[in-house]
């Protein structure tokens, strides 16, 4: 049987916890509903989706405001984690748990890299 | 005639009250789709009730399947022990294995085998009422040929014999159509088990879509489910907005119904989102509380997509919230969808009653308006969300859980 989009969306979620300091990951949709996710056990995921999505367009709510362009990603520095999330689409918003003393250039780009993969996908 | 509830939400209610006597009733799934835990959920059910029950199991182990009864939180083994559960092992011949269970089937390609293995489990089983699962008929018509469905003819008379009744799995691989066409004759009802794919979100729902006693298979009437483990079968709804006007009590909604809930707020306005999970009368329902402030009306155009139904929260003090109300649907683009009116503050002076509501809103006649009050205000904290009292609450999620499904 065919793969169903979900498990594609999930295998690629799994991909970016392969590149260490990576903690897991969640797709959303940009109005709260959760797609796919690879979180810790203990982390709601529909909780964790919504709240991700209205961070997102809370962030890019107030950028339009200010008429400075589209928001690219939105990184919460906390002190255990950082979150990143960023476009994955015009549906959709990818975000990631990274760690703390993660190297950000690097696992960026390989966030940005599922991100594209993710919005090619749900197309 | 006697019923047998399955205990699966909304179920029995198209079934009128559950199964009847002496029928067949298949769990006819799409593929992809697991039928077996609505299968274990009546199974348990009907064990706690006091029935027997005889488990064919044709397509796995029938440790695998205890297995599997054990992960949605549910235990077989004491059923076992005294008697009141069999299994009739199909499947280890099929794979050419020495079956452990007490009663096996020694040609599982032959249904007159499975007939007379199953007439011989009868004669252990005690009076009173037997439920028999088949699991499943996709894998006899695999294994034992596409007529092999006319031996169910045969047990038919044989529950009527034994006082049994019968839970059959299907799963609709691409077989002749005149093998689907007999299966739905022969059945007595059909629960059938489908799947859509909107944006990715899979939704699953469950249509029943035959009932030959006096049951209702409404043309189109879905019913969206997800299996929990633990927990079993559930009517699912993945959002429902609470929207209303500044200070109409969102939040304490959300808070009072949900068995979990987390909130953006600040100084006691929610500023983002209040998110809540509810588990209720078999139903698992995501509730999405909006802010109330127009400030924040970007937040609510953004969340109120893909809802499928809204509570209207209004001031029943404050008719400008009535107003504001209305605004706020459209912008969350909720009209035309299911909604339910909850008209808080209810018991303070001067509150407007529902007729004076919904002539203000002019509202239609079937829209419900629920009143609801807060529990005890004098223990509410500034800035934190009241407690609304519990059956107020209830009577405002089953107004529109039964508007949506």
């Amino acid at each position: 049987m065919p793969k169903s989009k979900k498990e594609e969306l999930t295998d690629l979620l799994k991909e970016l916890e392969n590149v260490g300091d990576i903690d897991g990951a969640a797709i959303t949709t940009r109005d709260g509903l959760l797609v796919a996710s690879q979180l810790p056990r203990d982390v709601n995921a529909e909780t964790f989706a919504a709240m991700s999505a209205t961070m997102y367009g809370a962030a890019e709510t107030a950028v339009s405001e200010l008429r400075k362009g589209t928001v690219k990603r939105v990184i919460s520095e906390a002190e255990d984690c950082k979150l990143v999330a960023v476009d994955a689409g015009p549906t959709a918003a990818l975000v990631a748990l990274v760690r703390p003393e993660a190297n950000l250039g690097l696992v960026l780009m390989e966030i940005i890299k599922v991100a594209n993969a993710t919005k090619e996908l749900m197309k | 005639m006697k019923t047998y509830a399955t205990s699966i939400p909304r179920l029995d209610e198209f079934l009128n009250g559950g199964l009847r006597p002496y029928t067949i009733t298949i769990l006819w799934a799409y593929p992809g789709i697991e039928n077996a835990p609505f299968a274990y959920q009546a199974l348990m059910e009907r064990l706690e009730s006091g029935d027997t029950c005889i488990y064919i199991n044709q397509s796995k182990m029938s440790s695998a399947v205890e297995n599997e009864i054990e992960h949605y939180g549910w235990s077989i083994k004491p059923y076992k022990e005294n008697e009141k559960f069999f299994f009739l092992d199909a499947y280890s011949d099929l794979i050419n294995a020495r079956s452990e269970e007490r009663f096996s089937v020694k040609n599982s390609r032959d249904p007159r085998e499975i007939t007379r293995a199953l007439d011989n489990v009868f004669d252990f089983t005690g009076p009173g009422h037997n439920l028999v699962i088949y699991d499943s008929l996709s894998t006899m018509i695999d294994h034992c040929g596409d007529n092999s469905i006319d031996e169910l003819r045969e047990w038919k008379e044989i529950f009527k014999e034994k006082n049994a009744t019968g839970i059959f799995l299907f799963t609709e691989w691409p077989y002749d159509k005149k093998v689907l066409n007999k299966l739905r004759l022969i059945s007595d009802a059909i629960v059938q088990l489908k799947a859509i794919e909107e944006k990715v979100i899979l939704r699953e729902f469950f249509i029943v879509s035959k009932v030959n006693w006096n049951g209702k298979t409404k043309k189109g009437v879905s019913v969206p489910f997800k299996i929990a483990a633990p927990g079993g079968v559930k009517v699912y709804i993945p959002k429902i907005l609470v929207t209303g006007a500044y200070n109409s009590g969102k939040s304490s909604f959300v808070h009072s119904a949900s068995t979990r809930a987390v909130s953006v707020d600040r100084v006691g306005t929610t500023i983002a989102l209040d998110h809540g999970h509810v588990d209720y009368a078999g139903f698992s329902v995501d509730l999405f509380g909006t802010p109330g402030q127009e400030r924040f009306d970007p937040i609510l155009e953004l969340l109120g997509g893909e809802s499928l139904g809204v509570i209207a929260m209004v001031d029943s003090t404050n008719p400008q919230s009535l107003i504001r109300v209305k605004t706020m649907l459209e912008k969350s683009k909720s009209v035309g969808l299911p909604v339910v009116v909850a008209a808080n503050k209810a018991d303070f002076e001067g509150a407007m009653g529902p007729d004076e509501i919904r002539e203000k809103m002019s509202l239609s006649a079937e829209i419900p308006i629920i009143q609801v009050t807060a529990e005890d205000l004098s223990k509410v904290r500034e800035g934190e969300p009241a407690k609304l009292k519990e059956d107020e609450v209830h009577k405002v999620l089953d107004a529109l859980f039964n508007k949506i499904v």
